[in-house]
């Protein structure tokens, strides 16, 4: 076979197999089922029009986006820094060691204090 | 993420300019452009209402750009996390306002059809009012996958993340909720 004769017969292949398969799918997509999502999707889609916020709305949304303060992430804000932990367990080591003076002259006086006599 | 879809409109897709929206404000203007007018659309069709459409879509995208610094590219479509923040905003909005049926009656009325007669139009517009008011009695969650899978046209893998379950839970539930419509569609035409 000359050149041009294999040329010409991969072309020929070539087209033979593209055009069964255009033929192939146009069979698939004439004999598919309409499926119960087709329906849903035909009959949801013309319930739903889209609907479009205002230009004036959009508008003052961006200007107001654009020009808000930069935020600081929130997690940076709550997370409490090293002092703020110290002072923080400090307050609270204090106020147990009151707490437990307080007890202490409670129990003390309780045992120790002189016993008026019964009237 | 298997089968993510990256939007490229204007040059970088989302995922790319949420990186930079993090420090660069212009940035983050882009991705407003993008995605104000599908989630002013999902909030008007959860809400009903022009004014707390406006409101929602506001606080959508203020807490958007507070919470840019914890977008993760990996796993997760820009706008499945930018419907998630939407969807929290709108489910708090619904339990503080107490309600519940919240697709829009307003669109429907001008509705162009394709129907040949006066006879044809009316009908078609009954369909429409039966079809409306058996989405209305739907439990909230069903009628927000169908606003997201119709009218948001989200695919199965967004809407899996929007609203925290599995693609094949999200699937699952959508074929019981187009199910259920048919049935109570076929009801209502049995009874009426």
């Amino acid at each position: 076979m000359s050149q041009w004769g294999v040329v010409e017969f991969v072309s020929r292949v070539a087209e033979r197999m593209s055009t069964a398969s255009e033929d192939l799918a146009a069979q698939l997509a004439r004999h598919r089922p309409a499926t119960p999502d087709d329906l849903a999707t035909v009959s949801l889609e013309a319930l739903f029009p889209p609907v479009e916020p205002s230009p004036a709305f959009v508008e003052a949304l961006r200007r107001q986006l654009l020009e808000a303060p930069p935020m600081v992430p929130a997690e940076m804000a709550e997370a409490p820094t090293s002092t703020t932990r110290r002072v923080v367990y400090g307050i609270a080591a204090l106020g147990s060691l009151a707490s437990a003076a307080v007890i202490a002259v409670v129990v003390y006086r309780a045992r120790f204090a002189p016993q008026r006599p019964a009237a | 993420m298997k089968g993510a879809r990256l939007r490229v409109v204007n040059g970088e897709p989302d995922e790319v300019l949420a990186i930079r929206a993090r420090t660069d404000r212009e940035a983050f203007g882009i991705l407003y452009e993008r995605h104000v007018r599908r989630v002013y659309n999902y909030m008007y069709y959860r809400t009903g209402s022009v004014a707390d459409a406006e409101d929602l879509t506001a606080r959508t995208f203020f807490q958007a750009l507070n919470n840019m610094h914890r977008y993760q590219v990996q796993g997760v479509p820009f706008s499945a996390w930018l419907f998630r923040i939407a969807h929290n905003l709108v489910a708090n909005w619904h339990r503080d306002t107490g309600r519940h049926h919240t697709i829009s009656t307003d669109g429907i009325v001008d509705l162009p059809t394709d129907a040949d007669g006066p006879h044809d139009t009316a009908e078609m517009e009954e369909e429409r009012r039966e079809l409306h008011a058996a989405l209305r009695r739907l439990p909230a969650d069903r009628q927000q996958l169908l606003i997201l899978k119709y009218v948001e046209q989200l695919s199965t893998e967004e809407i899996a993340v929007i609203m925290g379950r599995s693609e094949g839970a999200i699937k699952a539930l959508l074929h019981r909720t187009i199910k259920s419509l048919r049935e109570e569609l076929s009801r209502t035409k049995r009874g009426g």
